[in-house]
């Protein structure tokens, strides 16, 4: 008889105060600053924010491909326990495709101009998985009409300026699933495309997910997607986490003015006048360098006191699974809000 | 299918040859009876009587109408008949022949050494860049732009064939003579000749590699543990060679206006020398003859580059 384990089950990926720096002339932007967050078998979790909040920096940190002079200053980095920043350039490579695989941006050029999707398909799979060619063919195919893509075959000696963007993002993914990976980023994988296909691809996803148990790292700066999708959802704002926490709790009942702010901003289906005006966050992001003392949304934030600015609000564990970093946060949550949230 | 519209491709741009070798006939014609001194008076000297020159300018057709004379010409021509050497008397068909091989095999040496010394040095530029290959294709590219062949042949003869004596210093040795004193006689003007055109080579390919390197699909690739050597040499080469085969074919014409001033500095009997002493001695049989295959030559080149592009380039097709 086995002994059940007293801790619970390993994480699938484990991210722990990730710092990224970027040089740049006379200061450092620290495009992540202290982002921590787990990821168990099977879950999505939605990275959300604006541009330049550090979504796309974090998951290209996990996978190590930060480019110079851009460096991971610090944290820690656990996939399926394993350290990623302490392996070896061939070990991380083995990770890269094999162990987590990454969807990006703009599918259509994120395939080789001038190769087949079938070389570019077999080629990946055979680096991980070490099939001969003929049976590297046969996976490809398996993995074309997974992502049900008609006539295979055909696509398979075609080149990617002969697909839709749709299709190629279904290569994307089905070459990203091919190795049969544990961990799925996608980068912003349906912003691209248009809703009716942007559907499509987050039905895939969803299905893979449930199929293969993989975890998803969905990183979008579109809510209403996310809301589709995710399970649990982490708001970054100019590298900083604001709130982390289950999808449903954060959306209907955020903590953060940051995440609220967001929601409120967001243009909804029949609003009750027709011109109702879009309520916006006033300033713009600032890049962020060591001169940002205390809360990084301060200086826009409508609730702020002195307090806030004299101090970094460090992330406090709210309800069930959720965290947030605001001072302010238990005292808002009990005032009634103006601001109300997103309708789902 | 496709292979048919490359097909019919091809035979449109052979066509298209035809105006274009008419023009390149017609401009060399003129050019030449726009340049002073005649053909007459370099066969016979200037001691020679008015009635000699007419004599033999109308033995040789020179008394006709300008278009007259162009159109015989051009007729002849067409049957691959440029007729004989004025100075010489031998017939054209036959000089060129001996002369083609030797400029053919320097241009084809030279092509190939630029190559191997162009896509590694342009590589490592592009990957390695602002250090130390990137500073060595700088330093080449300037001074390759700036030291004129002749004289850098003038001293390479100096250093490498007379202080040295590592190759010939000038001279033909035909590969009949056996291929090492063959190649010591082609091997220093075939490297100047690459020379000229490594550095337009090396700054074009180094340019797009950065350009792919810095495109999605590279980035992609790392992400799915593709290995950096693979991404560079494969997936980035390829894309990035398809540029540079442009600049590669302009260069051939660079490189044949090379082969005239080289094969005069180290005397290789090239069609660049025929062509050179052609001119010297006003031989207008061989000078348009010649200048017509040139023409011709550039054109076939250029075509080839084209063809090339469609094999590299899937999103390329006619």
């Amino acid at each position: 008889m086995t002994v059940a384990p007293l801790t619970p089950p390993q994480p699938l990926l484990e991210v722990s105060n990730l710092c990224v720096d970027f040089p740049s002339e006379g200061h450092t932007v620290f495009a992540v600053d202290d982002v921590s967050f787990t990821l168990a078998q099977g879950e999505i979790t939605g990275l959300v924010g604006e541009s330049g909040s550090g979504k796309s920096v974090t998951s290209m940190a996990i996978l190590r491909l930060i480019q110079p002079p851009g460096k991971i200053r610090s944290g820690k980095l656990r996939f399926e326990g394993q350290d990623l920043l302490t392996l070896d350039d061939d070990a991380m490579r083995r990770v890269r495709g094999g162990g987590i695989a990454m969807i990006s941006q703009n599918p259509a050029n994120s395939l080789n101009p001038v190769m087949t999707v079938g070389d570019q398909l077999t080629r990946v799979i055979r680096l991980h998985l070490g099939l001969s060619r003929q049976e590297a063919y046969e996976e490809a195919l398996r993995g074309l009409r997974q992502v049900e893509i008609h006539s295979p075959e055909r696509r398979m000696v075609q080149y990617p300026h002969e697909l839709s963007g749709g299709m190629c993002q279904r290569v994307m993914i089905a070459m990203a699933m091919a190795p049969k990976p544990r961990l799925i980023i996608a980068d912003e994988p349906t912003t691209a495309l248009d809703v009716t296909v942007q559907k499509q691809i987050i039905h895939l996803l969803d299905q893979l997910r449930q199929r293969h148990g993989v975890g998803v790292i969905f990183v979008s700066h579109d809510i209403a997607v996310v809301s589709q999708i995710a399970d649990k959802v982490l708001v970054l704002y100019a590298g900083r986490a604001m709130e982390q926490g289950l999808v449903n709790q954060v959306l209907t009942a955020p903590r953060h003015p940051y995440t609220r702010a967001l929601l409120a901003s967001m243009p909804y289906l029949g609003a009750s006048k027709l011109r109702q005006r879009v309520p916006v966050i006033p300033g713009h992001v600032p890049n962020p360098t060591a001169a940002i003392k205390g809360c990084i949304f301060a200086p826009r934030c409508a609730h702020r006191i002195d307090a806030c600015t004299a101090e970094r609000p460090v992330m406090v564990p709210v309800g069930n699974q959720g965290a947030v970093a605001c001072l302010r946060a238990e005292e808002l949550a009990e005032a009634p809000s103006r601001l109300t949230g997103v309708r789902i | 299918m496709q292979i048919s519209a490359l097909g019919r491709y091809i035979i449109k741009r052979l066509l298209l040859l035809i105006p274009v070798l008419l023009g390149v006939s017609l401009l060399s014609f003129s050019l030449i009876k726009l340049a002073p001194g005649s053909a007459v008076t370099y066969m016979l000297g200037d001691q020679a009587s008015e009635a000699m020159v007419r004599a033999l300018e109308r033995q040789l057709n020179l008394d006709q109408p300008f278009f007259t004379q162009y159109f015989s010409w051009l007729a002849n021509a067409l049957q691959g008949e440029f007729g004989m050497s004025f100075v010489t008397q031998i017939p054209i068909t036959e000089l060129i022949a001996q002369r083609l091989a030797v400029t053919l095999e320097l241009s084809v040496i030279a092509i190939v050494i630029t190559l191997l010394i162009a896509i590694p040095l342009g590589v490592a530029a592009a990957t390695k860049q602002n250090r130390l290959p990137d500073h060595t294709v700088r330093f080449i590219a300037v001074a390759g732009v700036s030291i004129p062949d002749f004289w850098s042949g003038i001293i390479l003869i100096f250093l490498l064939g007379v202080q040295f004596q590592w190759v010939a210093p000038g001279g033909y040795t035909p590969i009949s003579e056996g291929l090492l004193p063959h190649l010591r006689s082609v091997i220093l003007p075939a490297c100047i000749l690459a020379f000229i055109n490594l550095a337009l080579i090396t700054r074009m390919l180094r340019a797009s590699m950065l350009d792919v390197l810095s495109q999605n699909f590279i980035q992609a690739g790392r992400s799915f543990g593709i290995a950096e050597r693979e991404l560079v040499w494969r997936d980035a080469l390829k894309n990035a060679f398809i540029p540079t085969l442009t600049v590669i074919g302009l260069t051939i014409g660079i490189m044949l206006s090379g082969a005239v001033m080289l094969e005069t500095v180290f005397s290789l009997p090239g069609l660049g020398k025929l062509l050179v002493d052609a001119v010297f001695q006003r031989d207008i049989p061989v000078l348009q003859a010649v200048l017509t295959l040139i023409g011709c030559f550039y054109v076939l080149v250029n075509l080839f580059i084209d063809v090339g592009y469609s094999m590299l380039d899937p999103r390329i097709r006619f």
